[in-house]
């Protein structure tokens, strides 16, 4: 029942976070998504002027009294610090690299002084929300940069919930925060198992052929270079003594047959499937081979490359398993 | 990425609240017990050596906790003895020393903060000077400033410093309006106060007392008259009523306390007739942890604020609702010319008429007593006789007599023939009482020097006693002996009724003051202590309300809205002078500052105008108004000028200053053609 009613509050809330902040690829700090309000130790701060306030009275103390004015005014003027300070940044997220199961994700928010004049000072708060992932980043001002690594528990594409982003410069009596959706997701692979390449020669739709592909690196004859072709597959002996560009043409039918696919491994279980899968993608587009990969009823056409590798690994992390937010579990 | 999170021993944060700690609680070396003191001074050296790395390991909590409940028992010991107010100051002190030895956390430091902030606050119950305020202002900044570097550790020190003190000097105009308007509240319940540390005059006084009394230089309280100030000899500063004698020293009779007290549960405070001339001023008196007020002879409390804090008692005095912890400040109308025959005959003659209950003691006394009342019939007479008496038989007044333990009067009146006011105000009640006279003794002070026309300093030494008699048909009647021995003493104070040897004989800090130049420093001092007491510790709601009433004409809820809103205005407008950029208009770099001012020097000898020209341009105009050395300068700052500003390179700061260097040359020597 509480939990329920928790849930909807939190609805509600990020219904109301998503039109008063919604995601952008940068934020400038400003009175529209910034929020302010004093910290567990400003109300301790409080209580000590109140108490300073009740002493004075009772000794009839002036001296106490304007201690606990003074106080008081310095609170009001550190609200003023804490949001000057807080707003004379924008922040930007860097692009988060996919990782493995089991590694660490690397967050990295990058702060932009507005005017270097007016520059940002203090450490910096970060936590992604609803998670228990957060770091205070003493030094945020120097560095101008603040860090957090997110374990990968589990494979998937996630969503990357919003981010708190906090400051209690000056004296920590205030605490300035936003939330931050940069709109990003996290690509989590399956951790890679070694094994042996299991390359089907075949469409996997026949896929009963498969079986050791030896000779895949077996060099078949040269043909003119032309643009677009991988720099490793250059004869690049043949171009030193002079001769023209040439690129190396390997066995034909390794080329068209190359694919993956997660039937081959259908005796195991699912996760560990995946992760020879991985194993397999990263070898084979290390070598530069030409392969395609057949999963479930997606199918990729071979081809080669970064961009075609990391489309295979989403494929994979994707697998059953439905776009969610990130929980660091 | 630097994970530091806690504010342990490297981090200044923590030497430095360890530092202030240390500090405090050795300003506030009276009121804290000594092994306080040492285990604070303790905590601080242990932090240290934590900070500079010495020795690592953090005693345990356990064994902090129990030395916690060891420290809470010992104070709850001492508690007995020092009062609930000083046990509170060690407690917190104490608390303050345990939370710095294990200042592990972001949330300790933060407790030890809000501690420290407290225990200034409550450094100001017991010093209230302009120093020590400056003190404590200095030490809450250091607070501030430590605070704020464990929040920025990536700022130095002095930026620390600098940037808060701009913050404490913003804050201040806010905080100082605040207490001019929000209002000043009556106590909303009683607080303990400290039992130690008593000034000034006690209820109970041996005649050697006030000699004693006399050898300090303290102040006991200054008054300001609204107009005329009473002459010299007229500055009898009442306090108590000495109305118990028991052979040897006088006290408050405890039927005087009983009868005040009843007078109390009924509320019926005693409220004199006053009639004739009178006198109005205000009373800054410092803290004497006593319940007695100062006033010249009949005094009531001259506005509704001073009225509720003081009790009016049927011995004339002023007694104060609460005991005087700190400086305060109230005011009083005295009546010289009011009859003090107000009160009940019967009460005051059985409390004035007691005699000690050991006739054995000063036989003489009471034989001489027998003799007076045989030869005089009438009151009048009779006191007369004592006078003469003090005035014929060679008295002298002096600080030094010799003990007389015995029989005191006896001793004093027909042996050693000299004392203090004391003695003689002490013996001539004795004789009044044998003689059937009602009588009592008065212990207050007389004199004042002027330290500003209308204002007078009492201090210590000042302290006087001197007789009431109950004279039928005209009440209570002033008697003082030691003017007839002394009339300098009335005339022109202590200083000069005594040798120049023995005034403050054992003060040697209070001698050096009379000295001109230390006297002059001493007055200036004494001036701006007076200012201080009544512009800002004497500032009490009636204050206030004569402050409001200047800047509103009349104090009328509509006006005290407008007053409001006005303040809520101020601060405001305050907060937008710190924080809207606008206002702190970007400063031009040096180089662009000086090159501006050489070229404003070029423009003058020759007579051109700049224009829009480009530095290079408008060198080649000059040049031909200039004389060859002049223009070839100017020529050479144009170059660098450009050579500053459009192109990359490093080290700009060093050129930057030769550049400058150049420009200055220029500018000084600079001739036409």
């Amino acid at each position: 029942m509480v939990s329920r009613f928790k849930r909807s509050v939190d609805n509600l809330h990020n219904r109301w976070l998503q039109r008063r902040i919604p995601p952008s690829p940068r934020y400038q700090l400003n009175l529209k998504n910034v929020f302010i309000f004093p910290s567990r130790f400003g109300f301790g701060y409080l209580l000590t002027c109140v108490g300073l306030f009740i002493l004075g009275t009772n000794y009839q103390n002036n001296l106490m009294l304007l201690m606990c004015q003074f106080l008081l005014a310095f609170f009001l003027l550190h609200l003023f610090v804490s949001y000057r300070n807080f707003t004379a940044v924008s922040v930007s997220l860097k692009d988060i690299q996919p990782v493995y199961v089991s590694e660490h994700a690397l967050l990295c928010l990058q702060l932009h002084v507005n005017n270097e004049d007016m520059p940002f000072y203090g450490g910096l708060h970060i936590q992604l929300r609803g998670t228990s992932l957060a770091l205070l980043h003493r030094r945020a001002d120097q560095d101008r940069e603040v860090k957090l690594l997110l374990p990968a528990a589990r494979r998937g594409i996630f969503r990357l919930p919003r981010i708190t982003l906090s400051s209690t410069y000056p004296l920590g009596l205030f605490r300035c925060w936003t939330y931050l959706d940069f709109n990003k997701s996290l690509a989590i692979y399956p951790k890679p198992i070694a094994s042996a390449l299991k390359l089907t020669s075949t469409d996997a739709s026949q896929g009963d052929t498969a079986g050791n592909v030896a000779g895949i690196d077996e060099f078949d004859s040269l043909r003119a270079f032309k643009p677009g072709d991988p720099m490793n597959r250059v004869a690049w002996k043949q171009a030193a003594k002079g001769g023209e560009l040439s690129t190396k043409i390997f066995n034909q039918t390794q080329q068209e047959g190359g694919w993956l696919s997660l039937d081959t491994y259908a005796g195991e279980p699912l996760e560990k499937a995946l992760g020879l899968l991985t194993y397999q993608i990263n070898r084979l587009s290390s070598r530069q081979h030409v392969f395609g990969l057949n999963i479930g009823n997606k199918r990729i056409e071979p081809s080669t490359g970064e961009a075609h590798k990391h489309r295979c690994l989403k494929s994979l992390a994707r697998y059953r398993q439905p776009e969610h937010d990130y929980a660091a579990d | 990425m630097q994970p530091i999170d806690k504010p342990i021993r490297n981090q200044t944060a923590s030497a430095l609240i360890a530092l202030v700690f240390c500090i405090l609680s050795v300003s506030l070396f009276d009121p804290l017990l000594f092994w306080v003191l040492l285990i604070s001074l303790c905590a601080t050296g242990i932090r240290l050596v934590m900070y500079f790395g010495w020795y690592q390991p953090m005693p345990s909590l356990r064994t902090i906790n129990l030395l916690g409940v060891l420290c809470c028992l010992c104070l709850g010991w001492f508690s007995l003895q020092i009062g609930l107010l000083l046990t509170m100051v060690n407690l917190l002190v104490l608390a303050g020393a345990l939370k710095l030895i294990i200042l592990n956390r972001p949330r300790d430091l933060f407790h030890l903060f809000c501690t420290c902030l407290f225990i200034i606050g409550m450094g100001f119950i017991f010093h209230q000077s302009v120093v020590m305020t400056l003190f404590y202002g200095l030490l809450t900044l250091s607070l501030l400033v430590a605070i704020g570097r464990y929040f920025s550790p990536s700022q130095h020190l002095p930026w620390h410093i600098k940037r808060l003190s701009v913050m404490s000097l913003q804050a201040l105009p806010i905080a100082i309006l605040l207490f001019l308007i929000l209002p000043k509240l009556p106590p909303l319940w009683k607080m303990p106060v400290s039992k130690s540390t008593e000034t000034g005059l006690s209820d109970t006084v041996t005649p050697g007392d006030i000699a004693n009394l006399a050898q300090s230089a303290d102040l006991a309280f200054r008054a300001t008259f609204n107009d005329a100030i009473p002459p010299a000899p007229e500055r009898y500063w009442r306090a108590l009523t000495l109305e118990y004698f028991d052979g040897r020293q006088w006290s408050v009779s405890p039927l005087r306390k009983q009868v005040r007290q009843q007078y109390r549960l009924l509320n019926n405070e005693f409220k004199p007739l006053v009639s004739g001339d009178w006198w109005q001023y205000e009373v800054i008196t410092e803290s004497t942890n006593k319940h007695w007020l100062f006033s010249i002879d009949v005094g009531i409390p001259a506005d509704l604020n001073s009225s509720q804090a003081i009790w009016q008692s049927r011995d004339y005095s002023l007694l104060s609702e609460t005991p005087i912890t700190s400086r305060r400040a109230y005011r009083v109308r005295s009546y010289p010319g009011t009859p003090m025959d107000q009160t009940l005959y019967s009460i005051d003659s059985r409390m004035n008429l007691q005699l000690p209950n050991n006739t054995a003691v000063n036989p003489q006394t009471q034989a001489w007593a027998e003799q007076l009342a045989a030869d005089n019939p009438t009151q009048i007479e009779r006191v007369q006789a004592v006078m003469d008496y003090f005035a014929d038989e060679g008295f002298r007044y002096t600080l030094t007599p010799p003990p007389m333990p015995d029989n005191p009067v006896d001793d004093f009146l027909f042996i050693h023939r000299e004392g203090f006011c004391s003695h003689y105000a002490s013996a001539m009640s004795y004789v009044l009482r044998l003689l059937g006279i009602p009588a009592r003794m008065v212990a207050g002070y007389h004199g004042g020097e002027l330290l500003q026309p209308k204002v007078l300093s009492i201090y210590q030494y000042d302290a006087h006693a001197w007789v009431e008699a109950w004279l039928e048909g005209r009440g209570w009647v002033r008697f003082d002996p030691s003017g007839v021995v002394a009339p300098a003493r009335i005339q022109l104070g202590l200083q000069q009724a005594v040798d120049e040897e023995s005034f403050l004989v054992n003060n040697q800090m209070a001698r050096l003051q009379q000295i001109p130049l230390f006297a002059e420093l001493r007055n200036l001092y004494s001036l701006m202590d007076y200012q201080w007491s009544r512009w800002v510790l004497g500032f009490d709601a009636e204050r206030q309300q004569n402050f409001l009433a200047l800047l509103l004409g009349k104090v009328t809820p509509r006006r005290i809205m407008y007053l409001m809103l006005g303040i809520c205005l101020i601060i405001g407008l305050l907060l937008a002078l710190y924080f809207i950029p606008h206002w702190q208009r970007k400063r031009p770099p040096a180089n662009l500052r000086w090159f501006l001012q050489a070229t404003q020097k070029a423009e003058q000898i020759t007579g051109l105008e700049r224009q829009n020209d480009g530095p290079e341009h408008f060198a080649d105009r000059a040049a031909r108004r200039l004389s060859p050395q002049s223009a070839s300068q100017f020529r050479a700052i144009c170059e660098a000028f450009i050579a500053l500003n459009y192109t990359r390179d490093g080290e700009v700061s060093a050129q930057s200053n030769a550049f400058i260097t150049q420009c200055k040359t220029f500018i000084r020597q600079a001739k036409a053609l």
